[in-house]
């Protein structure tokens, strides 16, 4: 093997007189550009959140619960939330569900910052229209806009004056609490217990075998994907100087997309491969080791016990 | 030797779907309780005649009879007919990754058991019992994605034997080992074979040739079988080694006192 002589020499020292071009590097700060922000974050997010079921292992009431219980206690109270149509029972149901984290040893500023981060944005952006009288006719709450006469607006005729409805406004407190209820039950089950065994309660509880088969081997290469797209950007920085062009960078994701697209498809076929080489007739099967002890039962006693509760309470408001 | 021939393949050829020719003209036999080895370089197509033997994959010329019986696409969609073929045969990847599908190492080492139709304290029982005999024991809840590169290659090793196949095929069955477990490794494959169990491994790390065989199969860079013999009359044949790519006209071989040989360069 012949190896070139330039490859023998060592590099050449950046100076004024050297035949390095140093023009295209720009004195300033290399920003770090925002996919590979992006995949760090996602990684990081992914690491912690799903996979590091630090929670789950403190001990804590919920972690006590046997994973099956769990996820019918959580069905039943979903229901529940979905049921009650007042606010006073809806409130308590959510302060209940923060005290329930905190028995449960789950930091509560994580906790609220991933429930009540994400219901106003996303739930708040959903039923913001149907607060004006525009949408929802109701009785004002308060008066934004008066115009002089009603306005046609094609086969729609729309009130002279622009407000929110005090039906408007109850709605979607209602709307967005409810949605904030169903998303601390979803986050306190995944909170407490290991994804494996929140798969595996599943399907012991009523999920096709199939389709808890499909989470689970989502769940499997998941990180090894985002591992494997984070490690193309690392090794990319690590030969990358100075600033490389949007255009450049466009056609550097768009390979690496593709790269990593070819990569999820021979890595599927060799997955594949290795399941019928074991045995696999489509039919996926796995042993479940849940034993459902008097704790389990007082549980479900318990929360079917709140149930009653709070879906008697709200009849009481009505 | 052996003589009870297990597969027989006559006049193989293997395309890629690309067209690209992986396999040319194959014949070759395997007798029941021998350590085969496929020898030769890097993309030789030893590693697509292991799926061919393992009817994951099947040529588009020549035929293969395992145990006395043809085995082809049309047959193997049968169940009880893959069923019956599959329980005998266990494929340890090259690429844990793509073996190590389930999402943790307990899981991992039960799913072939559980597929084999096996009961639950038997499945049980077994997953165990390899779990102690490859000191797995503090890894057995933890997800693929925790396990050092080693640490898979067991564990892929551990999910195969699990369900306890007659048949063992090894892809680079060495590769990304640490000297220790290599070693493990190694007895492990001499002491399955003492019991009984027929070993295929396909690899180009001429140092573990004379402890991973009882007959070597060399593969030319042309995808045919160009050679065939003991690692001690493979390993002599110094010419044999260069032409297919093995080895160039640096390394020189040395015999030890136990008549083990090794190919080596002096820096």
């Amino acid at each position: 093997m012949a190896v070139p002589e330039w490859l023998l020499v060592p590099q050449e020292q950046i100076s004024p007189n050297a035949s390095i071009k140093t023009s295209f590097l720009k004195n300033r700060l290399r920003k770090v550009s925002f996919i590979d922000k992006t995949l760090e974050e996602l990684t990081t997010v992914v690491r912690d959140e799903i996979f590091s079921e630090a929670i789950a292992g403190r001990d804590g009431l919920l972690q006590k619960i046997n994973p099956a219980a769990k996820v019918v206690s959580i069905f039943i109270l979903i229901c529940v939330a979905c049921l009650i149509r007042h606010i006073i029972p809806l409130l308590i149901l959510n302060i209940w569900l923060l005290l329930l984290a905190y028995i449960s040893s789950i930091p509560l500023s994580a906790f609220i910052k991933r429930v009540w981060l994400v219901v106003p944005l996303f739930t708040g952006i959903i039923v913001f229209p149907s607060i004006f009288n525009f949408i929802q006719p109701g009785t004002p709450l308060l008066s934004l806009f008066h115009f002089s006469q009603r306005i046609h607006f094609g086969p729609w005729v729309f009130p002279s004056v622009l407000a929110i409805t005090s039906q408007g406004v109850w709605g979607a407190v209602i709307l967005i609490l409810r949605a904030g209820a169903c998303i601390s039950l979803a986050a306190l089950l995944t909170y407490t217990t290991p994804w494996q065994s929140v798969l595996k309660a599943l399907q012991k509880v009523f999920v096709p075998q199939i389709f808890v088969s499909v989470l689970e081997m989502s769940y499997r290469y998941i990180y090894l994907f985002l591992q494997s797209a984070s490690e193309i950007f690392t090794a990319r920085r690590s030969r990358s100087l100075g600033h490389t062009s949007t255009k450049e960078q466009r056609s550097f994701v768009s390979g690496a997309i593709g790269s990593l697209w070819s990569k999820a498809i021979n890595l599927s076929k060799e997955i594949h491969a290795a399941m019928i080489s074991r045995g696999y007739t489509g039919r996926p099967d796995t042993i479940t080791n849940f034993r459902i002890r008097t704790l389990d039962w007082l549980w479900i006693l318990f929360i079917v016990t709140v149930s009653a509760l709070l879906i008697g309470g709200d009849r009481i408001f009505a | 030797m052996p003589e009870e021939a297990i597969y027989q393949l006559r006049n193989i050829t293997y395309h890629y779907p690309t067209g690209e020719k992986a396999l040319d003209d194959i014949n070759l036999t395997v007798y029941k309780g021998e350590r085969l080895v496929f020898l030769g370089a890097n993309g030789c197509g030893k590693s697509t005649l292991l799926k061919l033997i393992n009817g994951l994959i099947f040529p588009q010329q020549g035929s293969i009879f395992a145990f006395g019986e043809m085995i082809n696409e049309e047959r193997l969609s049968r169940e009880e007919i893959a069923f019956a073929f599959r329980r005998k045969i266990g494929f340890v990847f090259q690429n844990s990754e793509a073996q190590l599908f389930n999402s943790n190492v307990w899981n991992e080492i039960a799913f072939g058991p559980i597929q084999m139709g096996l009961g639950r304290e038997e499945v049980v029982r077994r997953v165990e019992e390899v779990i102690e005999m490859l000191e797995l024991g503090p890894l057995k809840n933890r997800p693929p994605f925790k396990l050092s590169g080693g640490e898979k290659k067991k564990v892929a090793l551990a999910s195969v034997l699990s369900f306890n196949p007659d048949i063992l095929l090894l892809d680079e069955p060495t590769n990304g080992l640490d000297p220790r477990t290599q070693r493990m490794l190694l007895n492990l494959i001499k002491q399955l074979n003492k019991a009984g169990k027929t070993i295929i491994s396909a690899t180009h790390n001429l140092d573990i040739l004379s402890e991973l065989s009882d007959r070597i199969i060399v593969f030319g860079e042309e995808h045919r079988l160009v050679a065939e013999g003991s690692s001690e009359e493979i390993l002599s044949d110094r010419s044999l080694l260069i032409k297919v790519n093995l080895i160039d006209e640096e390394f020189h071989s040395h015999t030890h006192g136990d008549g083990h040989r090794h190919f080596h360069v002096h820096a």
